[in-house]
């Protein structure tokens, strides 16, 4: 029997790049959805993205996100109500300049700049959960952050340049959120994937595999090191699963970003990070050793020897992370009381479901132990049956026996007889008494008279 | 617009039944869609065709072109692989699965579109295949324990699968990634697809099939027939192997014609519980004689989950076909026509979690017989009213020695067989407390709970000013002697006359379906005889008082209760009262004798303060005792004493 699926309790939004098609952008909004979700059941999750739906890309898997659209006060004052409150979780940095911005017109800038409104924020709190900051982060990005209950980045540069436009307190650093990969994609499917990646010629069908994220490394010195059968590059347009798959079946991993580096080392492979930007090593410098990042493409071997002595996160990094979701989730909750929700009331009412669940149970188990008696009274009436039935059998056995044997000495003294009528028939056929028969006739003859 | 839809259809060979496909897809669909044809190396050229072909030529009469993204895999690697190539170069929400020698038909796709938009936790949805004669060729499927497969060939009611085939099935993009899509582990075609709906609901996702929803289906348009056993000798190799934990819950489909009572285990072996509904006919929610409530009853079981399998025997056909679809669209299987029970009840063997019969005869003529192949099941019995008061009241109003024994002996019958009912069940529900606190006496034992009815009370309803007149509602069945043609009888020929003389000019109208000969003679004059209306409450809410002499009736009176959600007064015996909840105002409302009556109504009829005063009383009462809450609350408490919880709200 299916769980019965609980009623929506409160609402929260993720802001995602989910409609960009690079595994980060796919990989944060969709761990952030199922984290905050863990912790609170029953809610529902919206995800919002500059151009949404309006422009579905194969990368995003089905996932469906709605348009930000135009920053106007109408629009603002949807999305503020659609939630209890925003997790802005894209995979680009935020205050990226406009000129930068991945997305064609600047859609949807303003939101990722200037948040929602002061007034709108005051009933829908945004937060920004393990995100990253542009270098030199305008004024705008700075007044919106302030204005935010919980703020978190996942690099201590994000941290530094923030500090450095004026944001003041202390802002937790918080490692990637890939890190708690583990089960977003279940082992079966990855399986799969996989196997028809082999189908489709993407993965070799046999032999040691190198996954490298770009072409421009040397491939033939990493095949050469790592003694790979087959050096792989990361083809675009792939869905996160097939991404995933990819990774899992990797015995080490190139990265040029930091998200591929940190779902390898959630999946336990070996990785180097080549970063020739020097931007995507802050992150990675949260969950991996610096010795794993080089800037020049040269030098890869030597982060590859580094990455094979240190792969998996440390359980402070995902630690860390696991609560860094707890506390977003508690602001939520939050939120959704400070807009007249009652979480008191809703924990009475889990109470009450509860009772009701194990009345259900109660009510179950004594239909079951009936049942139980009922099939035991028939089992146990049927074990009498067999007992009499063999008890029948065994005394039709011991007559048959008996019988047996009465026609066994029935069929000895037939045999018996059989015998002296044949010894009589010879006795009978001998001259002797064939012919001494009419004599022993007229002595019989005269005996008679 | 967006598409929300992508198209893919996995050709090896056979051009023509992919543009016919395509054709007809591009005429019964309206909405914008993608299309990804996967050419699965066609040794005939119909890969290069297509690739050339299919890249916007305008279709006649039509402002859509044929277009589709074609991609050409190397050799034939199969349905599945080709599928899953398909999904990987589709961007939408959803895809589709579908054969070329599948056809759509007009209306198609809205049905299954709107289903999965009202259930999140729905994957995969599939329309009902026909055959080319227009017979049901599968409404989904069973999946049997030695891993062959049955199609379902009744398409009455929308119900969960075990799977569905995937010549036409529309699918949850990120459902089908979760799950891995298509296993490439099978060989060409066949199984994957059972497969695939095995490991969406591993997932906790669900597969429905909607029969609002049909589409052709040609069989084997691609593939011949003994290739075809071929692929399905091989693959159900496969099939066994990779579910074999999950087969080995299941009986063997070979076994269902020898045990057909096993094809319904296994077509509702999803369901979170199976409950079998018995009464007298199909509930006809606009009409009296307690189907109102017999419906709200049933929609209790059936939002109890919504995947609950709501089995409802009707034991009369009356206007099956009027009525049976409103509740087929709700998911409840209407069982009529019966003829032999014991085959019926066989063929249904052990099946249901709970059996509820209503009232007496159906319990003693149903619900025993059909409970001996249920012994596993608990037993509800649903009084609806006491029915062996009637013919007490009946004895107690007859003059006539011959009458009074007959109605005696009735009463001890009924009141025996009630008595039964009471004792055989495992959970009692009656309409009011007082009958409920018999229920007890008679049968200690069995929980007894009380669940009325449930009627929505409005926030405004009209006040005193512009009504007129009084009316007379509750319906008549076409036969005289009914307790409401009793009631409308003394009232025109007893508490009406007098009352004229007081307000001349009086008006009644009658309201209630199939009025009886007798009722139809009053017609003429002051009084109205308006006979059935699909909605009573513009003629409660225009009227000034209801008034009903009852003198024969059990349980609460729902015609009362509809009367008083509408703020509409009414005058009746104590009787009619039964069960209302009127407290003191029970001395405005209720007389015994017709004189009596003309007084109570002469005074709601000229006391406007009083009557707003009983108008919101009526309304509190309503909102206190009646609600669709309040009925809910105490059909919740039904279900757990059935061992059910149901789904929060």
């Amino acid at each position: 029997m299916r769980e019965p699926t609980s009623r929506t309790i409160g609402a929260f939004a993720v802001w995602t790049s989910s409609d960009l098609p690079g595994f980060g952008d796919q990989l944060i909004a969709r761990l952030t959805e199922r984290e905050l979700l863990r912790r609170l059941p029953g809610w529902r999750a919206t995800w919002y993205a500059p151009l949404g739906w309006t422009r579905p890309i194969p990368e995003d898997g089905g996932y469906v996100a709605a348009p930000l659209r135009d920053h106007s006060s109408e629009r603002i004052e949807q999305i503020a109500a659609s939630a209890d409150a925003s997790v802005l979780a894209p995979a680009f940095p935020l205050g990226a300049a406009r000129a930068d911005w991945p997305y064609p017109d600047g859609t949807a800038h303003s939101y990722f700049t200037e948040g929602l409104d002061p007034d709108a924020e005051r009933t829908h709190p945004l937060i920004s959960s393990c995100v990253r900051i542009a270098d030199e982060p305008p004024v705008e990005l700075v007044t919106a952050l302030a204005r935010q209950p919980y703020l978190t980045v996942r690099d201590r540069r994000s941290c530094d340049r923030l500090a450095a436009a004026g944001l003041s307190g202390d802002i937790p650093v918080v490692p990637h959120p890939a890190l708690l990969l583990d089960g977003l994609v279940d082992a079966d499917a990855l399986r799969t994937r996989a196997q028809h990646l082999r189908q489709l010629g993407v993965l070799p069908e046999n032999g040691g595999v190198v996954v490298v994220q770009s072409a421009e490394l040397p491939v033939d010195a990493v095949r050469e090191f790592l003694a790979a059968d087959h050096v792989v590059e990361m083809p675009s347009g792939l869905v996160l699963e097939d991404q995933l798959a990819l990774l899992n079946a990797a015995s080490a991993v190139i990265a040029t970003d930091e998200h591929v580096a940190a779902a390898s080392a959630a999946l336990g492979k070996p990785w180097a990070l080549f970063d020739p930007t020097g931007e995507q090593r802050w992150p990675a410098l949260e969950f991996g050793s610096p010795k794993q990042i080089v800037d020049r493409a040269d030098r890869i071997t030597d982060a590859i020897s580094a990455g094979l002595r240190f792969s998996a996160p440390s359980e402070h990094a995902k630690r860390a992370v696991s609560t860094h979701f707890d506390r977003v989730a508690a602001a939520i909750e939050q939120a959704f009381t400070a807009r007249g929700g009652d979480l008191t009331r809703r924990i009475a009412e889990l109470a009450e479901e509860n009772n009701a669940l194990r009345h259900a149970q109660w009510r179950l188990r004594d239909r079951m132990l009936v049942e139980r008696q009922k099939l035991s009274d028939t089992l146990a009436e049927a074990w009498h049956e067999v007992a009499d039935a063999k008890a029948d059998a065994e005394r039709a056995r011991n007559e048959l026996a008996v019988a047996q044997t009465q026609f066994r000495e029935l069929r000895n003294e037939i045999d018996r007889l059989a015998l002296d009528s044949r010894e009589l028939d010879a006795l009978r056929n001998t001259k002797l008494l064939r012919w001494s028969q009419p004599v022993r006739e007229v002595y019989g003859k005269i005996k008679g008279s | 617009m967006t598409p929300r839809l992508t198209f893919v259809l996995v050709s090896y060979g056979g051009r023509e039944l992919v543009v016919t496909c395509l054709k007809k897809l591009a005429e019964h669909t309206p909405a914008p869609y993608d299309v990804v044809v996967v050419d699965s190396a066609s040794p005939d050229g119909t890969g290069e065709w297509l690739a050339e072909n299919l890249s916007g030529e305008l279709l006649a009469g039509s402002t859509r072109c044929l277009s589709a993204t074609v991609l050409r895999m190397p050799e034939n690697l199969g349905f599945g692989a080709g599928c899953n190539l398909g999904v990987q170069h589709a961007r939408t929400e959803l895809v589709c699965f579908l054969n070329a020698d599948v056809e759509v038909r007009d209306g198609w796709l809205e049905p299954l579109l709107s289903f999965l938009d009202s259930r999140a936790d729905v994957g995969a949805v599939a329309p009902v295949m026909l055959n080319t004669d227009g017979s049901v060729q599968e409404s989904g499927s069973l999946i049997g324990g030695d891993g062959w497969c049955r199609a379902w060939e009744d398409a009455s009611f929308p119900r969960e699968v075990d799977y569905a085939s995937a010549a036409c099935l529309i699918v949850r993009r990120k459902a089908f990634l979760q799950t891995g899509g298509f296993s490439p582990e099978y060989e060409i075609a066949y199984f994957e697809d059972v497969d695939l709906q095995l490991a969406l609901r591993a997932r906790g996702w669900q597969t429905w099939v909607i029969p609002e929803s049909t589409v052709d289906h040609a069989r084997h348009g691609s593939s011949s027939s003994e290739r075809a056993n071929e692929l399905m000798r091989l693959n159900h190799g496969v099939f066994q192997r990779r579910w074999a934990d999950e087969l080995a819950k299941r009986p063997a489909v070979t076994s269902l014609d020898e045990w057909p009572h096993r094809a319904l285990w296994l077509r509702d072996r999803n369901a979170p519980y199976r409950v079998l509904l018995i009464d007298d006919r199909v509930p006809q929610a606009d009409r009296g004689r307690g189907d109102p409530r017999t419906a709200a009853v049933v929609d209790s079981w059936i939002e109890g989950h919504p995947n609950a399998r709501v089995t409802f025997f009707a034991v009369s056909a009356e206007r099956v076909e009027e009525y049976a679809p409103r509740w087929h669209a709700k998911g409840v299987e209407i069982v009529h026509g019966v003829t032999d029970l014991e085959a019926w009840s066989r063929s249904r063997a052990g099946l249901y979690d709970v059996i509820v019969a209503f009232r007496p005869h159906n319990y003693a003529n149903y619900g025993v017989p059909i409970a001996r192949s249920q012994p596993q099941a608990i037993r509800v019995y649903d009084s609806e009213a006491l029915f062996h008061r009637r013919p007490e009241q009946h004895f107690e109003h007859s003059v006539d020695s011959a009458e009074r024994r007959h109605h005696a002996i009735e009463a001890a019958r009924l009141r025996e067989e009630e008595q039964s009912a009471f004792r055989w069940a495992d959970v009692a529900v009656c309409v009011s407390e007082e009958e409920a606190e018999w229920a007890r006496r008679v049968a200690p034992e069995t929980p007894a709970h009380v669940a009325c009815y449930p009627i929505v009370t409005p926030d405004d309803v009209p006040g005193v000013e512009g009504r007129q007149g009084i009316v007379f509602f509750g319906g008549f069945d076409n036969t005289p002697r009914t307790p409401n043609e009793f009631a409308v009888l003394e009232l025109a020929e007893d508490v009406l006359p007098g009352l004229r003389l007081r307000h001349p000019g009086l008006t009644l109208r009658v309201v209630g379906a199939d009025p009886s000969p007798n009722v139809l003679a009053l017609h003429g004059g002051l009084n109205e005889v308006v006979g059935r209306v699909p909605d009573p409450r513009p003629w409660l809410s225009s009227a000034r008082l209801h008034v009903v002499p009852m003198r024969f009736g059990a349980g609460v009176k729902i015609k009362f209760v509809d009367s008083m959600s509408a703020g509409l007064p009414f005058v009746t015996t104590p009787v009619g009262a039964e069960g209302l909840h009127l407290g003191a105002y029970a001395r405005h409302l209720v007389g015994e004798s017709p004189a009596e009556m003309v007084e109570l109504c002469d005074r709601m009829l000229r006391d406007d303060e009083l009557w707003s005063d009983v108008q919101q009383e009526m309304l509190r009462i309503c909102r206190e005792h009646f609600s669709e809450d309040g009925f809910r609350r105490s059909m919740a408490k039904v279900l757990l004493d059935c061992g059910i919880c149901p789904v929060p709200r």
